[in-house]
């Protein structure tokens, strides 16, 4: 920004362009002073067309250039800008943390200890990893996972992984086998498709009991063996509980108050007033005022202590048995497996030492028949 | 009535077809009552914070308002604006 003094100053900024001189936002501050805003070369050029009529002062340098040349100046802030964005870039050649999508938590832990082999750690230098022969080797070792990517965004390796539906188990109808039960369970229904069924509905079975037999051996008749096949759908049972207690303590004001100063610096605080005399209370920061100035960490805080009673209240049980039973449900439905048909439950409670627990059977139908090869 | 006899450039730009401003005629933008462009001017006559008087080819164009201001000033163009109150034009 420029001044110029002088008599005539239209007649100055007509020389100036002539003199192909862009000058912005000129204001008139008085009859014989205006002020202007000029380029730095539009300046040298100025002062040089300028006759001795007109006095023109810088009053003050803005701008891109003159920004530079002062940074110039400073040399140090110089080098510790350019170290800053040395140490940034060198950074990036690093990894500073792998990202796992696709599976769960428990899976990502694993796979993350895995890709430590494979040199994809926190710290690691990118370029001595090979993104292409991990992921080859990941996915050939990991039948589960269908696809994995792993790539680089920023400092971040990001690895998603598409789990894979793994095929059902293929029973070999060539070599004889059983049907066993896999948990225990009431027989529903047994539908033998080969071999002979030896539970009836309504039986109750162990885990590991032979359900359907693939072993037929009469008297009278040859001993024969085949691979037993059917279906045998049981009544199972999941259950789960959930406790809570059947009251909770409460704090009631009684209306008594104590307000308290505190004086903080930084981290560390000190009490002004006399502590709270209460026994029991709830405390409230009701103001804070900088002490010394705006940019010290010196603060008094002004707190407000209302003193409470404390009293036990009983839970409402109709709210406490909902909430227990729908936690309880919940949680046993976790158990129950993807192919289990949910048939019904029912909930029993029982109060012990002031707790309520609630414990939830969930009732399923579901094919609990498995494969067992015999030997010979 | 006589009709007025036009500048030689004038003819010549309006027989090839060409835009009036590129053969120097004045040529003035105004955006609401707060600022006005004056294009091919030869100068400004007169500056202060409530005239502006910029001389043209044609006529002298007065812009009159409250805190004027010369927001862009070169050879050929001038841009005017009303930092406060508004500006009109003659």
């Amino acid at each position: 920004m420029i001044r110029v003094d002088g008599l005539s100053l239209e007649k100055f900024l007509n020389m100036a362009a002539e003199a192909g001189v862009h000058v912005y936002d000129v204001r008139r501050a008085s009859y014989t002073v205006l002020h202007a805003v000029v380029s730095p070369r539009d300046l040298k050029k100025l002062q040089s067309v300028a006759t001795e009529k007109y006095t023109v002062t810088v009053r003050k340098s803005a701008g891109l250039a003159v920004g530079i040349k002062r940074l110039l100046s400073r040399r140090a802030l110089v080098i510790g800008l350019a170290l800053v964005l040395l140490a940034a870039v060198a950074a990036s050649f690093f990894v500073w943390e792998v990202r796992i999508t696709g599976i769960d938590t428990r899976e990502a832990i694993a796979l993350k200890d895995e890709l430590i082999e494979f040199g994809i750690y926190p710290g690691a230098f990118k370029g001595n990893i090979d993104l292409r022969k991990t992921e080859t080797a990941l996915i050939i070792s990991h039948d589960e996972f269908a696809w994995i990517d792993i790539k680089f965004s920023g400092v971040a390796a990001l690895v998603t992984v598409v789990p894979a539906e793994l095929p059902p188990e293929m029973v070999d109808s060539s070599r004889p086998c059983n049907i066993v039960a896999k948990k225990d369970a009431l027989i529903e229904s047994v539908t033998a498709l080969a071999g002979k069924a030896v539970v009836k509905p309504g039986q109750t079975v162990r885990a590991g009991d032979v359900v359907i037999s693939g072993l037929v051996w009469e008297e009278g008749f040859p001993r024969m063996m085949f691979a037993a096949r059917g279906e045998v759908i049981g009544r199972v049972w999941y259950r789960a509980s959930e406790t809570a207690p059947v009251s909770k303590e409460v704090r009631v004001p009684t209306g008594r108050v104590q307000t308290q100063r505190v004086i903080s610096v930084g981290a560390d605080t000190a009490p002004v007033d006399p502590p709270c005399a209460f026994a029991e209370y709830d405390t409230q920061e009701v103001g804070r005022y900088p002490v010394v100035g705006l940019f010290l960490p010196v603060t008094i805080t002004t707190l407000e202590h209302r003193e409470v009673e404390i009293k036990t209240q009983d839970v409402p049980r109709d709210l406490l048995e909902l909430y227990l039973e729908e936690r309880a449900y919940f949680k046993a439905q976790g158990y129950v497996p993807d192919n289990a048909k949910i048939v019904g439950h029912r909930t029993v409670f029982k109060e012990e030492d002031g707790m309520l627990t609630a414990t939830v059977y969930i009732e399923t139908h579901e094919d609990i028949g498995a494969a067992v090869y015999l030997e010979e | 009535m006589q009709k007025k006899p036009r500048k030689l450039t004038q003819r010549i730009a309006k027989r090839l077809q060409m835009a009036p401003e590129a053969a120097g005629c004045l040529r003035i933008t105004l955006i609401d009552n707060t600022h006005a462009f004056v294009e091919n001017h030869q100068g400004v006559l007169e500056y202060t914070a409530r005239r502006v008087c910029i001389r043209t080819p044609q006529m002298n164009v007065t812009i009159s308002g409250q805190g004027l201001v010369l927001e862009r000033f070169g050879r050929e163009d001038v841009g005017c604006g009303a930092t406060s109150g508004s500006c009109s034009m003659k």
